[in-house]
């Protein structure tokens, strides 16, 4: 295009007090004559003519900062992007940059003087979920030197890898690897362990969120308390044990498990005597600390926050959704976590694989893979991602322990993508000798003593019936329960699945749509350990650049509200994603988080009475830029 | 590598980082780092920064341009006061321990003055010297290496075919017939010239065995191994071969003059031992009779005959 014309037709326009032109405005002498030339003229607004504001809109407004100018007056005209390189047509071309010169000189005339605001930051972080995802955000956050409030809502931290026997691919026992991690997070000067713990209310936004968090009652008081398990010992009343699986049972006032942090014992109301009849109290007879409170009621405590990471992981798919699979029903029907605490030293049976039923080793065992994974008939259209792996670890650690025992792998695909995964997998089926069988399960009933596993092998295209003593399932990955209201609480979506959801699936992959809010681990998706623990780093890494800045500052092109227009319907309320719309009750009308306005402009235009508008973008600055183009 | 805040002083640790390659995974490292107040050393082997994912088109799951999603992060990169990019270059050495790393890294020259290149492009525009596809390995009709020869030849058989993409396999045929093999950056060509994909040559390239896309010699010798040449010595004859030309089946003698190959069955097991060179046929073979016959296929008019009956097997 002709960009000397365009320099000089532009000229002419009512309120153009200089024009020029330059190739290479960006570079430093080009940015110093954009500083003299707003000093010379007293130029009190400015239009750069030339590429994306996206590229060089920041340069552009720091120099006419620097030349005295508010840098929201400085406009871009993007000639370069938008015109010049798409057309052909030199004459028309430059038609159409003076057109765009002309629509954006409208807006810079209505374009006001803004100013970045600043907000402090509280610099203390909140981890909800303390599985390996949340103790490993936690250490890294209170490494970097801040305070870390580390949550969970079952009695003592660890989550589902404090169930684990041995990890793949190294074979490395779990708890030899976390059990550290635990220990240092109990001990981490920094680190507040809140366990039995739930998120009650969260207010507020980035750096300055106010949290209610309800401790519940334990029946016990923690500073009291020792962790002997006299109490466990002597309780009268028996339940299955959550921790161990159902595999073996606990008692109404228990600790999960010998290395529970913090180990201290919960009375599980529900199951007590005392609570359920009014008599016992047999665990405070023997307490010799006096720990036992049974008035003891949930406190709500408060705490400030500038930052929270969400970990709040995985279960597996519950137990009835495969009726033809026995599970539930037959007691050698097991899933994946059960034979983990089987597999576990510390675990019921002491690192043995015994059959629940009698207690018989198992000398054939069928594992099933994608038990609901890739079942749309389920609503489970995903891969659990995990279950390959665990089940080839399955089929080679029970080779180790059960010599002559035959290991069968029903599976759809092998999807053992990851460092050394294919090779571990291809071991179990050449070293340690288990037979993969492709194809799916299509009943097991009992026979005598045996389970009958009938299913399809589909390379050689035959029925087969496989008489098995032990039959693991490798269940699918559901996130954990109560996603919904949590998400709510939060201000935070989820998916189909009720995973939740991260801002961008590729670049921003541990934040989410409210800032200051970061996910790590398997409530995100299905995840491994090495993936869950680089996504806790990445989350811990997000929250300690977020606590590195001195102050938050807030872009200042924000809606704004005419508070005589607005009649308080609380349209933009549900127009926006990024919650920052709030209605104050006192005077009736909608008011704006500017910390957490986005600029997007989705409540201007949702505004009916045209009460609500962007700033630099209002209403009346769009309309007499459309006239300036017809 | 070396690491600490910069507003943390005085405690002997440098505040800087050095992050060795400027794919999406360093250029992400690198803005977090610098959005913390990190100085940043962005080190990159090639000469600019990107990696691979500059080279992608379209990301899964979300089917989203790989450059919408890479360009924004090359610019903050590019204008993040706290990152400075150094390309063309490569670690040296390296001593020191966490905390204070002394680092030497190799700036290659570019023969460019950094500082005052706008990248406007216009050397690039101008200079003679073409057809180096480094960054854009893509088959564009230019960018094709081919020579002035090879050129003309694929014009006049594209032009033969009327540029019909129905006509790909008789296209491939002269073509082999031409070259006695399917160089692949003909292929390339012709893939352009007929407006199919590259993938979709291939396949037919690789799927007939009257094409090949290694070099081939002038004469292919074919040695039956059907069931009636195999019972009459069909393999002795074969190992006669791969002696004499000191190859195995399926190989080019290193003058280029025979192509050795086994077949199952040439259907005439009536004169079995067979062998077959280029289209002529030979029954009763034995291992004596061999380096006659192949004599007379030394000879250059034979040569030029038998390559302008061209070497299709069907």
């Amino acid at each position: 295009m002709d960009v000397e014309h365009v320099a000089a037709q532009i000229a002419k326009e009512p309120g153009v007090v200089f024009t020029t032109h330059y190739t290479y405005v960006c570079s430093t002498p080009g940015q110093q004559m954009i500083i003299d030339a707003i000093k010379e003229h007293g130029l009190n607004r400015l239009i750069v003519a030339s590429c994306s504001p996206r590229m060089h809109e920041v340069t552009f407004r720091r120099a006419a900062a620097k030349g005295g100018l508010n840098p929201f007056l400085c406009e871009m005209a993007n000639i370069r992007e938008h015109c010049s390189w798409v057309h052909e047509d030199r004459e028309k071309a430059t038609e159409k940059a003076l057109e765009i010169l002309r629509t954006i000189l409208e807006k810079v005339k209505g374009d006001t003087e803004l100013d970045i605001t600043t907000v402090p930051i509280t610099r203390r972080a909140l981890v909800i979920g303390a599985g390996i995802a949340g103790i490993q955000a936690a250490l890294d956050i209170a490494n970097g030197g801040h305070e870390v409030l580390l949550l969970d809502r079952y009695p003592c931290i660890g989550g589902h890898m404090a169930q684990l026997g041995e990890t793949f691919p190294t074979l490395d026992c779990a708890s030899c690897i976390f059990t550290p991690k635990v220990v240092e997070a109990a001990q981490s000067e920094n680190i507040k362990i809140l366990a039995y713990s739930e998120i009650e209310e969260v207010t507020g936004s980035v750096g300055n969120f106010e949290v209610k968090i309800r401790r519940k009652a334990r029946s016990v008081d923690e500073t009291k308390c020792t962790g002997c398990g006299l109490c466990c010992e002597k309780c009268p009343t028996k339940v299955p044990s959550e921790f161990d699986r159902d595999l073996v049972m606990r008692k109404a006032i228990y600790i999960p498990f010998a290395q529970a942090v913090p180990n201290v014992a919960t009375i599980d109301k529900e199951s007590c005597r005392y609570y359920r009849t009014g008599k016992c109290k047999v665990c405070q007879k023997f307490c010799q600390a006096d720990a036992i409170v049974f008035d003891q009621e949930d406190e709500i405590i408060t705490e400030k926050i500038g930052a929270i990471v969400i970990a709040t992981g995985y279960e597996l798919l519950p137990k009835d959704i495969y009726g033809e699979y026995g599970y539930g029903k037959y007691p050698d029907v097991i899933d994946g976590l059960q034979l983990e605490r089987m597999l576990s030293a510390s675990g019921p049976t002491t690192g043995e694989i015994r059959r629940p039923s009698d207690g018989q080793i198992p000398k054939e065992v069928v594992f099933i893979q994608c038990v609901g994974s890739r079942d749309e008939s389920k609503g489970i259209s995903y891969c659990s991602k995990i279950c390959c792996m665990y089940t080839a670890k399955h089929a080679r650690l029970y080779k180790h322990r059960v010599h002559d025992g035959q290991a069968y792998v029903f599976y759809m695909d092998v999807r053992a993508g990851g460092k050394k995964y294919e090779e571990f997998v291809k071991q179990a089926m050449t070293e340690e000798g288990a037979v993969y069988l492709r194809g799916r399960v299509s009943k097991i009933y009992p026979r005598r003593k045996k389970l009958i596993v009938r299913g399809a092998d589909t390379l050689s295209g035959t029925q087969i019936e496989i008489p098995a003593d032990l039959v693991v399932l490798a269940c699918a990955i559901v996130p954990a329960p109560g996603v919904e209201e949590f998400a709510r609480k939060l201000r935070i979506g989820y998916d189909e699945h009720k995973f939740l959801s991260e801002a961008h699936v590729k670049l921003r992959p541990v934040e989410t749509n409210t800032a200051g809010i970061f996910l790590a681990g398997a409530c995100q998706a299905p995840k491994d350990i090495p993936d869950t623990v680089a996504q806790a780093g990445c989350a811990a890494a997000k929250v300690l650049g977020l606590f590195a800045k001195e102050y938050l500052a807030s872009e200042p092109v924000v809606a704004s509200v005419d508070e005589e227009i607005c009649s308080g319907c609380g349209l933009c309320i549900t127009a926006c994603a990024y919650d920052a719309r709030k209605m104050d009750e006192k005077k009736h009308v909608a008011i704006v988080e500017d910390v957490l306005c986005q600029g997007c402009g989705a409540c201007a235009s949702a505004c009916p009475s045209g009460a609500c508008e962007l700033k630099n973008f209002r209403a009346e600055q769009i309309v007499s830029m459309v006239d300036a183009v017809t | 590598m070396i690491q600490n805040s910069s507003s943390e002083s005085g405690n002997g640790k440098v505040g800087a980082v050095m992050v060795l390659g400027a794919g999406v995974a360093g250029i992400q490292a690198s803005l977090d780092l610098a959005d913390m107040g990190y100085k940043v050393y962005l080190v990159e082997d090639k000469p600019s920064i990107g990696g691979a994912m500059a080279q992608l088109d379209k990301t899964f799951p979300t089917n989203d341009c790989a450059m919408c999603l890479l360009s924004p992060k090359l610019v903050d990169t590019a204008r993040h006061p706290n990152v400075e990019i150094i390309t063309n270059a490569e670690l040296q050495k390296m001593e020191g321990s966490a905390g204070n790393f002394e680092v030497t890294v190799n700036k290659r020259p570019r023969y460019i003055d950094e500082e005052k290149c706008t990248g406007c492009g216009t050397c690039t525009n101008n200079c003679p010297v073409r057809n180096i596809a480094r960054f854009e390995e893509v088959d564009e009709l230019g960018k094709v290496q081919l020579d002035d020869e090879d050129r003309q030849t694929l014009r006049q058989v594209l032009d033969k075919h009327e540029a019909d993409r129905a006509a790909i396999i008789s296209v491939l045929q002269d073509v082999n017939a031409h070259y006695r093999y399917l160089p692949e950056n003909v292929l390339r060509h012709i893939a352009r010239g007929l407006d199919i994909p590259l993938s979709r040559v291939y396949s037919i390239a690789t799927f007939y065995n009257a094409f090949s896309l290694t070099p081939r010699g002038k004469h292919i010798v074919r040695v039956c191994m059907g069931t009636a040449c195999h019972v009459k010595g069909g393999h002795r004859i074969l190992q006669a071969l791969v002696r004499m030309f000191s190859i195995e089946s399926g190989g080019t003698t290193e003058d280029g003059n025979f192509s050795l190959e086994d077949v199952r069955c040439l259907g005439c097991c009536g004169l079995a031992p067979v062998i077959t060179i280029d289209d002529d046929l030979y029954g009763s073979i034995t291992q004596a009779k061999l380096p006659k016959i192949l004599e007379r296929y030394q000879d250059e008019s034979v040569a030029t005959a038998a390559a302008a009956r061209g070497t299709s097997d069907g």
